[in-house]
């Protein structure tokens, strides 16, 4: 029988992973962090399942689409510092 | 230079989308060399991306801290106005050093929350460091960040549609002679890995290979708001601290083989 441990936190991966990647493609410029933080989450939650030992696709879905909401949440969030004093000294909001 | 990419109709800053690529070319070349290593790649997978996620936090984190006393000072904002105070703070700025310290201690984390020796993942990990960072030095270029003193042509280079630098002076494309070096860090760790004589030898190889490089060509730069204490600046100094780790670390490693 497949071991079940850390099915609950595969699954939870998975639903986080969904929903951040959702936030990031819909309103990834207004919100890009929030998608980021669901898709850290999301890969602390895979990462639980595979230590508890679960193997399997939900698990690595979860591990993949956390992963692409993080990716893309980024895309919006990450800019390097000279980008950031000279926006901010113009008042720019996103980049 | 092309601050901006218009891809799928959105327009997209290329600096993130080229820090992007080069975490998941870093990761392609992570996974690639597992077997040689006899490496689990599903392990090596999970650690690379928590030392990801803790490279964004710490980047972020040691950007802000030298914010900090205007950061509580706008505090208020984030009542009044949340989204200016988020776009001042969230936003935008990252540092490198921050990054790497922040990125050994996610890996760390997660390897031993795995129970696994964190410096088995070495060979695979350390050689992917300099490669995300040529990438996002190119990033760098693009968005006209991070650039050089004015130089004369043709060794600096005027920027035409740089959000950062001043558009239409000629400057040392720094970023690009720091691109070069990374590249050859990353040739030189891929053939050292193997050679290592411990696996801690190829994280001191890169802090001994990169610091020096960071520090010369800082002196090249032109940007003003890296933050500058006394002679050197910010990385500068963080540069001479990650010299000095590595060299104690390699005396200690050879005492301790000594005796």
């Amino acid at each position: 029988m497949e071991n079940q441990n850390g099915k609950g936190a595969a699954i939870g991966s998975l639903v986080v992973g969904i929903i951040g990647l959702v936030i990031d493609i819909f309103f990834g410029v207004l919100i890009g962090p929030v998608g980021l933080i669901l898709g850290i989450i999301g890969l602390v939650l895979a990462s639980k399942a595979k230590k508890d030992g679960f193997e399997g696709g939900m698990r690595t879905a979860g591990f993949v689409l956390s992963l692409l909401a993080l990716i893309f949440g980024a895309i919006s969030f990450v800019a390097c510092i000279a980008c950031a004093g000279a926006l901010s000294a113009v008042g720019y909001s996103y980049y | 230079m092309l601050p901006y990419l218009n891809l799928f109709g959105r327009v997209l800053p290329t600096y993130s989308l080229l820090g992007v690529a080069g975490v998941l070319l870093g990761l392609l070349v992570a996974l690639a060399r597992c077997k040689r290593f006899q490496l689990s790649a599903s392990d090596c997978a999970y650690i690379y991306v928590m030392g990801g996620v803790g490279a964004v936090i710490g980047a972020k984190l040691l950007y802000l801290i030298p914010l900090l006393p205007q950061m509580i000072a706008d505090l208020p904002l984030l009542g009044q106005n949340p989204s200016l105070f988020f776009a001042r703070y969230l936003t935008g700025g990252m540092v490198f050093y921050g990054g790497f310290l922040g990125g050994i201690l996610g890996a760390w984390l997660e390897a031993r929350y795995f129970r696994l020796r964190f410096s088995d993942f070495f060979p695979v990990l350390v050689p992917t460091l300099p490669l995300i960072h040529a990438l996002g030095r190119v990033g760098c270029f693009c968005a006209g960040c991070c650039y050089g003193v004015e130089a004369a042509e043709p060794w600096g280079i005027p920027f035409t549609h740089t959000i950062a630098a001043p558009n239409g002076v000629p400057l040392l494309p720094v970023q690009l002679y720091e691109c070069a070096a990374e590249l050859m860090i990353f040739l030189f760790l891929l053939w050292y890995a193997p050679r290592a004589a411990s696996k801690g030898g190829i994280l001191r190889a890169y802090m001994l290979a990169y610091a020096p490089v960071r520090f010369v060509l800082e002196f090249f730069r032109g940007d003003v708001v890296r933050g500058i204490y006394g002679p050197l600046s910010t990385s500068q100094w963080i540069s001479l601290a990650v010299m000095a780790a590595a060299i104690v670390w390699l005396v200690r490693e050879r005492r301790e083989n000594r005796s």
